[in-house]
């Protein structure tokens, strides 16, 4: 009989199953068994969709929220307005690739939620580099304005605080309330850290603290710590501008390679007809699709790529 | 010219093309499982714990020859990159099962088929791959990992040598860590231990000094010990110097940076062509296979 053929296919049936079950371990395995605890008593199953990095970008709640976070006015009809756009283009490329109503459906929707994730994502690569530069300014003030008011930190945040840009002001008055509730200098900054983590702020007014204790500044520590910012941050916009020009090359490549099924639709109709229907031909374009999804990431995630950040 | 006619018939044509088919597709399935990986591939450097009880060699890793001298390379260049907790024959073989399987599948699959010699060979080429590719893979760790280093260390020394300027040695380096990046905070963890156990010596600067291996690092580490030993003045100008020595180093790691990154999105880049090419391929395939099977 034929049956002895099929034993193999059996066993190609049980690796593939095998290999399927190590790649989900690989997926889901556990990292902070602890936060399990202390989360016991919240709504589990969405604060756990909302940590899962692969599933959270189609939430409308989290995008929402992120995005008025980081400073970008969002609302949920400017929101679906932008998933109607994602879903609209979405449809038109997929019928025209699968030629199937289940697929462009399942595709459209995949693309229109992405988005306006990838806008939040532009839009907060956008904010970062602004927030750098008004850090710059803000460390320079302050160095200024400690010596002139003879290092009396009140009166130079009062001042700060009139001369600062919006995310960094309201920090700055609440590091005021504080220090006026009567909390230490050491701790009264720490919500400010916490906002924005990055070293060199964290840096800066741990020397703050310092100069404060002492009452001088005469190796001209804060104007110092502020240059050293401003000369990490030229560093990192050379390497932002050298990053541009790949991925102007990568955009290119990912919209010339989309091109090319709807190319050899135009060329032979009928062939490509037969071609899309058959499985051979969806598996293709799918894969196609996916790198090509992969890639777009990728260069978009190099383009925020900080080296000594984590 | 008859036996040419004999072999170019139709059928064989039709019969070779969907061989083609089948294994490209098989390759561009393969491409996208690489490309899935790089995407959920993150390595983490955390502090192993050091003392663990040696773990009894199993039965595979018997299996294996390795020289004396090999192993001990290995396992030198697995404790530089935190990867102590597996031996270096555990690591071999993690790549060697692979490739095992691999041949095995591709063997079941010549099998399967009938074509043995196809799915044999390209089996064995990638076995041999499997046995070779690691001890290049922990090169190239290695390499990464040093220049993860290098540029994150002038933002820590940066730190470190402000600081100096007005704090007390100690209290500098428990506060430093704060600024260390990912890479390099397991050995300011380890810094820290040492100096609790070697209380007012230098030696756990010079010993972390030397194990980073950076020249950079070693200057900062002995010039900022001498500088303690020295009056304010001289010291102050000590930690001038060294803040410019830093911006030396910030400047060459980041160019070198740079030109990697060039290169790496350049071969990325030339990869990323790769989908329409082999897309284009396919199809004109499928149509070929479709006319001749017509005929």
């Amino acid at each position: 009989m034929l049956l002895w053929r099929y034993i193999p296919l059996v066993g190609i049936g049980m690796l593939a199953f095998w290999l399927f079950v190590q790649i989900g371990k690989f997926f889901s395995r556990r990292k902070y068994v602890l936060r399990n605890y202390i989360y016991q008593e919240q709504d589990k199953s969405y604060e756990s969709l909302l940590s899962n990095k692969y599933v959270r970008w189609a939430i409308p709640s989290y995008v929402v929220r992120e995005a008025n976070e980081s400073g970008w006015i969002l609302t949920y009809s400017k929101y679906f307005i932008y998933v109607a756009t994602g879903a609209l283009t979405g449809a038109v490329l997929m019928f025209c690739y699968f030629r199937s109503f289940t697929i462009m459906m399942i595709g459209s929707a995949i693309l229109g939620f992405a988005f306006p994730y990838y806008q939040l994502q532009k839009k907060k690569r956008i904010m970062r580099d602004e927030l750098q530069s008004k850090f710059i300014i803000y460390f320079k003030y302050f160095a200024s304005y400690l010596r002139a008011f003879n290092f009396n930190l009140t009166r130079t945040l009062t001042e700060l605080a009139n001369s600062v840009d919006e995310p960094i002001k309201s920090e700055v008055e609440k590091v005021l309330y504080e220090l006026r509730q009567g909390t230490p200098v050491d701790k009264a900054f720490e919500g400010f850290n916490r906002k924005f983590p990055i070293k060199g702020v964290r840096l800066f007014h741990n020397l703050v603290q310092v100069v404060v204790k002492v009452g001088e500044d005469d190796k001209d520590l804060l104007s110092n710590a502020a240059k050293k910012f401003a000369k990490k941050r030229y560093w990192q916009n050379k390497l932002q501008t050298a990053n541009k020009k790949y991925l102007i090359d990568t955009h290119l490549i990912i919209g010339l390679t989309l091109c090319f099924p709807i190319l050899y639709m135009f060329m032979s109709y009928e062939y490509y007809m037969s071609f899309v229907q058959s499985l051979l031909g969806r598996i293709t374009l799918f894969l196609l699709l996916i790198i090509m999804v992969i890639r777009f990431i990728n260069v978009q995630k190099d383009m925020v790529y900080d080296p000594t950040e984590e | 010219m008859d036996l040419l006619k004999n072999i170019l018939t139709p059928e064989n044509l039709s019969k070779t093309i969907s061989w083609l088919l089948i294994m490209i597709i098989i390759g561009f399935a393969g491409y996208t499982f690489y490309q899935i990986l790089s995407v959920v591939q993150r390595k983490k450097y955390v502090l192993r714990a050091h003392v663990r009880d040696s773990p009894k060699e199993s039965l595979l890793e018997s299996l294996i020859y390795l020289p004396q001298s090999k192993e001990e390379e290995i396992r030198k260049k697995l404790l530089k990159l935190d990867m102590s907790n597996i031996t270096p024959k555990q690591y071999l073989l993690r790549f060697i099962l692979i490739g095992i399987v691999v041949l095995l599948i591709s063997l079941l699959a010549g099998i399967l088929t009938g074509e043995y010699l196809i799915f044999s060979a390209s089996g064995l080429v990638f076995l041999v791959i499997s046995i070779v590719q690691p001890f290049r893979a922990l090169d190239s760790m290695l390499n990464e990992k040093q220049l993860k280093l290098r540029l994150e260390l002038p933002e820590y020394m940066e730190a470190f040598a402000l600081m100096l300027q007005q704090l007390p040695l100690y209290e500098v380096t428990r506060k430093s860590i704060d600024f260390a990046g990912p890479t390099l905070r397991p050995y300011i963890e380890r810094l820290l231990v040492d100096i609790e156990l070697n209380p007012g010596s230098n030696q756990p600067y010079l010993r972390m000094a030397e194990e980073l291996n950076i020249p950079e690092m070693k200057q900062f580490m002995v010039s900022i010990t001498q500088a303690m030993n020295v009056d304010q003045e001289k010291a102050q100008q000590i930690i001038v110097e060294e803040l410019n020595a830093v911006e030396e180093l910030r400047e060459n790691s980041f160019m070198e940076l740079i030109d990697k990154k060039g290169f790496k999105m350049d071969i990325k880049n030339f990869g990323a062509t790769m989908p329409a090419l082999l897309f284009s391929f396919i199809f004109v395939l499928y149509t070929a296979w479709i006319m001749y099977s017509q005929i």
